[in-house]
């Protein structure tokens, strides 16, 4: 993956919140919502910033210490294929004057780096009815399918 | 494909157009079907007048509203006007968009922003449709006798969560029961217990709000607000209820249905209004005997009510996600591990209530 992309939050189909150090992301395209550890929400955030992903991977080494810089960027470069694969984040226009981050945290502050978790749950999608109405009566208006147990 | 016709109409009917096109068929059927029957309920602090075209929908719709019946209002907050086309003999007219503009969860292209809802509901055909300037509302299907026995149960679920969500008020999918000072909000998927937590309390000490669906308001404090005084439960599930077998309303068909209850005609008294949520439950079925409480985190709180709401109802998105956030990062959640007898659920909550500890962050 080029370290000179940028990516954008897929919004308005995309949601999300912060709870704790925890992050829920709803697809409402899809049905699919999923849940993000520490590690997942700081990339998150780091991607909301506009940042490319050199930018990414750089604000993630100052905050974390792992056994090479090289872990956190295939690690970085893998989950944010993963959330362009989800339909999480689109393709966008590196921001100008979005500042880099800066300033290394000394390694004994740095949190240790562990690989960025997404959980995905899918049980939501059979509510989203994905067969659009085909059978209309000669009104125009959906003819009535038979009725089921809810 | 889209209608013969319907290209030119589509050029002209705005959504606003198609309002009061169905607005005056609404009003057609009123005159034929000897209307207007009105009912006046008063739904989380807000008068609501049903306004029926003819008797024919009225018993399919207006009992799970019975515990909020109020005074007739000239000026209600909101207006929904009701018709079948069966017993008014009155066309519906022809909808301006094709079969192509059905989209997921109802919701027709075009005819939904922020002022207009627009929801045809695919297994029945109910039409919906909310003004929220001018507060009206139209529900519609082709014939009252098709409405589906589970829309009786919670009927014009889609107009309440539209209209309420401008008055701040978010429909959410699930239960509440608790005494007047503090309940608790029962959340989870479909299946997941919260009617069998909120209908093993009739007969306790707890009152009960829902089992399914209630509105929560966050004025000072969050709170639940009644919307139907139905309970639903499986066939299969019913046997555990023997308290509650003579009140179920469909009994001959709960081979297709499930059992559906009219809570109000039997214990009004047990029906709460409204009612501040200290703590979300969120049930699990276990296989134990004995039910037990565990802590849950905001994570697990949000996932068993945000997305069951989300993708349930039209024309959510994040200012729904917000206001469930909202409520989860203030009050404790909790799993309520479900034994096998049921009798000893409503004391678990009774206890969890009574702990002073139970302070909103």
């Amino acid at each position: 993956m080029d370290t000179h992309l940028c990516f954008r939050i897929n919004k308005p189909k995309v949601i999300y919140e912060t709870f704790e150090d925890e992050q829920v992301i709803i697809n409402l395209d899809t049905g699919n919502y999923y849940s993000l550890d520490r590690v997942a929400a700081d990339i998150w955030g780091l991607i909301e910033q506009g940042l490319t992903v050199g930018d990414v991977i750089e604000g993630m080494a100052c905050r974390y210490a792992a056994g090479s810089r090289s872990e956190i960027e295939t690690e970085v470069k893998k989950f944010i294929a993963i959330l362009q694969q989800e339909a999480l984040i689109v393709p966008a226009e590196a921001k100008t004057g979005t500042p880099v981050p800066t300033g290394v945290s000394p390694e004994a502050a740095k949190q240790a780096f562990c690989p960025p978790a997404l959980h995905t749950y899918s049980d939501m999608q059979q509510l989203l009815i994905l067969d659009p109405i085909h059978e209309v009566d000669e009104t125009g208006w959906p003819a009535k399918k038979q009725e089921s147990s809810r | 494909m889209r209608h013969p016709g319907n290209q030119e109409k589509a050029d002209i009917l705005t959504p606003p157009a198609f309002f009061e096109s169905v607005y005056q068929a609404f009003q057609k059927a009123q005159v034929r079907g000897d209307g207007p029957v009105d009912h006046f309920y008063d739904i989380a602090g807000c008068s609501i007048r049903l306004s029926f075209a003819s008797c024919a929908l009225v018993p399919y719709i207006t009992p799970a509203f019975t515990h909020l019946t109020a005074q007739a209002n000239s000026k209600p907050d909101l207006t929904i006007c009701l018709w079948d086309s069966a017993s008014t003999n009155t066309e519906m007219p022809p909808p301006p968009w094709s079969g192509a503009d059905y989209i997921p969860r109802g919701e027709i292209r075009g005819f939904n922003d922020e002022g207009m809802m627009t929801v045809v509901q695919q297994d029945s055909g109910i039409f919906n449709m909310l003004d929220m300037k001018r507060n009206m509302a139209v529900y519609w299907i082709q014939d009252a006798q098709q409405v589906p026995y589970y829309e009786s149960g919670a009927p014009l679920l889609r107009i309440f969560h539209g209209w309420m969500a401008g008055c701040d008020r978010q429909l959410v999918h699930a239960g509440s029961v608790g005494l007047e000072e503090g309940g608790v909000l029962l959340a989870g998927r479909g299946g997941s217990g919260k009617s069998t937590v909120a209908l093993s309390c009739i007969g306790s000490q707890l009152l009960y709000a829902g089992d399914d669906y209630v509105l929560l308001s966050h004025e000072h404090q969050p709170r639940a607000h009644s919307l139907f005084n139905t309970g639903k439960l499986d066939a299969d599930n019913v046997w555990r209820f023997s308290h509650l077998k003579e009140m179920i309303s469909n009994p001959d068909a709960l081979d297709s249905q499930k059992a559906l209850l009219f809570l109000s005609d039997y214990y009004p008294e047990k029906i709460i209004k409204d009612l501040p949520i200290k703590a979300l439950l969120i049930p699990r079925i276990t296989g134990k005997a004995k039910t037990t409480l565990a802590r849950a985190s905001q994570m697990e709180g949000v996932r068993a009510l945000a997305p069951s709401t989300i993708f349930q109802l039209p024309n959510t998105g994040h200012a729904t996600l917000q206001r469930i956030a909202r409520l989860v990062k203030q009050v404790p959640c909790y799993f309520i591990d479900l034994g096998s007898d049921i009798s000893d659920i409503p004391d678990t909550i009774l206890n969890l209530l009574a702990d002073e500890d139970l302070i909103l962050d």
